[in-house]
């Protein structure tokens, strides 16, 4: 472990910031709502590398892991939310085109 | 080097995810690379948010996924970008220029630069369980909010139940209108 490259604060943090420059890549330049979303979850997944790379250089590990669980059941509750919504945006509408979405009136 | 493979792995997938055409091929490698960051936990000594990461990140996010998936079409039109390709490495390197110009800032006040100065004397057990309590109550209010938000989306009126009953009469009626 002591070998690998990427076992460092630093050099995860990019990697983390890499994560959510996917996921921010992911929600500018998509028109799926379903896409969209998904670059959510790819961002959160940077944001909890970013925790318990944090936790772990402060040697904190054990409070990062206790709001890394809270922002994964709060995450696991948006999920649900946010893909009842999209299929109740499908099913109105026809279409998940964030685009043809914004010009229907009602 | 195991470690360097994962994070690899994960940060391929990921990217895969995002630029992939095909939504279930995107939801199903966003759940691999769900698996390979719960076992980036793991190697972190960071056990019980593997355990969350793998159940409920890497199973019921992406069967809810493929489930929204499945119950709507999948537009070809609707995946193509606006941007061409060429936007994307453009965009990644801004992001993570800028994440370096943020760690020149905050290198100053980090503790120590590598890893594994863990203290494992806190117990997780007693950071969970009483110095973070009401993280735990607020979990069940987002839980049950999400719980009420979801019964408001698909709650049945009774106004409901007899539209959908007439609209069924009127498809059997032009059905059999249109057999005559």
């Amino acid at each position: 472990m002591e070998n690998s490259i990427f076992f460092n604060f630093y050099a995860l943090f990019i990697v983390a910031l890499g994560i959510i420059g996917l996921g921010l890549y992911a929600i500018l330049s998509y028109r799926n709502l379903i896409k969209i979303f998904i670059g959510i979850e790819v961002m959160s997944k940077g944001i909890g590398l970013l925790f318990i790379a944090a936790g772990s250089a402060n040697g904190r590990l054990a409070l990062a892991q206790s709001y890394l669980i809270t922002y994964i059941v709060i995450e696991a509750v948006v999920a649900t939310v946010a893909l009842s919504l999209i299929m109740l945006t499908y099913r109105h509408y026809g279409t998940l085109d964030i685009r043809k979405l914004s010009k229907l009136k009602g | 080097m195991l470690f360097d493979i994962i994070i690899v792995s994960a940060v391929v997938l990921l990217t895969f995810a995002v630029l992939s055409r095909q939504l279930l091929v995107s939801a199903i490698a966003l759940a691999g690379a769900s698996i390979l960051t719960s076992i980036i936990y793991f190697l972190f000594n960071a056990m019980w948010v593997a355990v969350f990461e793998l159940t409920v990140v890497a199973g019921l996010v992406t069967v809810l996924f493929i489930s929204a998936i499945s119950l709507t079409r999948d537009l070809k039109e609707e995946l193509d970008t606006d941007r061409p390709l060429i936007f994307f490495p453009i965009f990644f390197a801004l992001v993570v220029f800028g994440g370096v110009l943020i760690l020149r800032g905050i290198s100053g006040s980090l503790p120590d630069k590598a890893l594994g100065a863990v203290d494992m004397m806190a117990d997780f057990r007693i950071v969970f369980w009483e110095q973070r309590m009401f993280d735990i109550l607020a979990q069940l209010m987002v839980i049950l909010g999400g719980v009420f938000g979801l019964a408001a989306f698909f709650r049945i009126l009774p106004g409901h139940l007899k539209a959908e009953d007439a609209d069924d009469g009127a498809v059997g009626l032009t059905d059999s209108t249109t057999k005559e």
